[in-house]
């Protein structure tokens, strides 16, 4: 007598293996919790063209859950001077915020906690607590405005933000539909654009405190960024 | 001239089981372990447990044999700090990655001798396959979909359960090596080579 292969076994044993190979993706909130390194740019602009920048000092907080203000000195040195030793590692001439530099780069630990899953680069200035040091980089009237946008849910943690101004162009009218919409209405159409922005999300806590692996964020921000190089 | 008959019946008798062995339809429901090879590796570079085919195929003559039939495999892979680039920007986190291929082909085997207990075969497969690339960073769900034609050589032997009379059920070992034209990204195109485990089931 033929015995049979129990084919209920064999598509069994397949069954299995396609529920383990189909288990669910990790969901946002998974995603989310470790650390994440996001840079966004506009690229319209010609980082290539640029020669000189400063950094702008100290770090900014803006929290809805502790005191804003800014880092202590320590703190800060800890990522202007990481931000200003990439910039010259990229051929760019560190100067004075004073000598009119042509880009301009500041940092701001964003805490939040109630909403925040969409922010437009420049947007937190408006923020209560926010320093806007240094103040528009002296140009009167001055607002910023990006050309592009970036939502995260990681923003539900404290975030490490550092910005990159376009000052050589600064003054002009906003380019891009988006910050005409967003920025010129209340706040005028003179505006410093946006180049650049990194996100560094879980570098630091809610409390506003950097961890220590904070400048080591700094350096994949730039090393994730290969166009910020002077030609 | 009675023995010449005699001679003559054993013969088409003989002739006759050999044809019947070796002929009518068949399923074959195959576990197909993979390695990626090849270009496909800078997405998904690691050997995955997940992958079957299934074919409905026709056995005529002797040595041959046309069919029809479908393969699904699934390749994933999680890197724990990478960079994935995005439109104007970059995102360094975890990154999940899938991709799934999937296949319609129309075979083709030939069987060396399908009467022996262990009976060696070659075949090809050719058709459609989609590819399903899937990358999950941060808050980024990013799929995409991409056609190809695909080829699929295979080789292997037939262990029949049964060795007397006709064969209904076999167990088939082999390998098989699959190109898909499908691309993505540094992925120029799809490779990978299986090997392969299941039954041959009249």
């Amino acid at each position: 007598m033929e015995k049979a292969v129990k084919p209920r076994r064999i598509l069994g044993c397949a069954g299995a293996l396609v529920f383990i190979g189909c288990a669910p993706a990790p969901d946002i909130a998974e995603r989310t919790t470790r650390e994440i390194i996001a840079t966004t740019y506009d690229p319209k602009i010609d980082f290539g063209s640029f020669a000189t920048f400063a950094v702008a000092s100290p770090v900014s907080v803006v929290s809805d859950t502790t005191d804003a203000g800014t880092l202590s000195a320590d703190d800060s040195a800890l990522i202007t001077d990481r931000i200003s030793a990439n910039m010259r590692d990229r051929g760019y001439l560190q100067v004075e915020t004073s000598s009119r530099p042509e880009l301009g780069l500041s940092a701001t630990v964003l805490s939040r906690v109630d909403t925040a899953t969409v922010v437009s680069p420049g947007y937190w200035w408006g923020l209560p607590g926010y320093g806007a040091t240094p103040s528009y980089w002296g140009y009167p009237g001055g607002s910023y405005y990006p050309g592009f946008g970036y939502s995260s849910v990681a923003f539900k943690s404290a975030t490490l933000i550092i910005q990159m101004a376009d000052l050589r162009d600064a003054g002009a009218s906003p380019p891009s539909p988006l910050a005409d919409a967003a920025f010129s209405s209340d706040r005028g159409t003179l505006g410093i654009e946006v180049a650049w922005v990194a996100f560094a999300h879980g570098y630091a806590s809610l409390q506003a405190d950097l961890a220590p692996a904070a400048p080591l964020a700094v350096d994949q921000a730039f090393a994730q960024s290969p166009y910020i190089r002077k030609r | 001239m009675i023995s010449r008959i005699g001679f003559l019946l054993l013969v088409s008798a003989a002739l006759g089981e050999r044809s019947a062995r070796a002929e009518g339809f068949y399923w074959s429901l195959k576990y197909d372990p993979s390695v990626p090879v090849g270009s496909m590796r800078s997405f998904a570079p690691n050997v995955t447990p997940l992958g079957f085919d299934i074919d409905a195929r026709y056995w005529f003559a002797r040595n041959w044999s046309l069919g029809i039939g479908g393969a699904w495999t699934r390749f994933y892979d999680t890197l724990p700090f990478g960079t994935y680039q995005v439109t104007s920007g970059a995102v360094t986190a975890t990154i999940y990655r899938t991709l799934d291929v999937v296949s319609v082909l129309s075979e083709v085997h030939y069987f060396f001798d399908p009467e022996r207990p262990v009976s060696p075969f070659i075949g090809a497969g050719f058709g459609y396959s989609s590819a399903l690339f899937g990358v999950l960073v941060s808050d980024i769900d990013v799929s995409e979909r991409h056609g190809g034609l695909v080829v699929s050589p295979e080789a292997g032997v037939l262990i029949p359960f049964d060795a007397n009379g006709v064969m209904r059920q076999a167990v088939v070992l082999g390998a098989r090596y699959t190109f898909t034209t499908s691309s993505y990204r540094e992925a120029a195109s799809l490779s990978f080579i299986g090997l392969t485990l299941g039954a041959l089931i009249y």
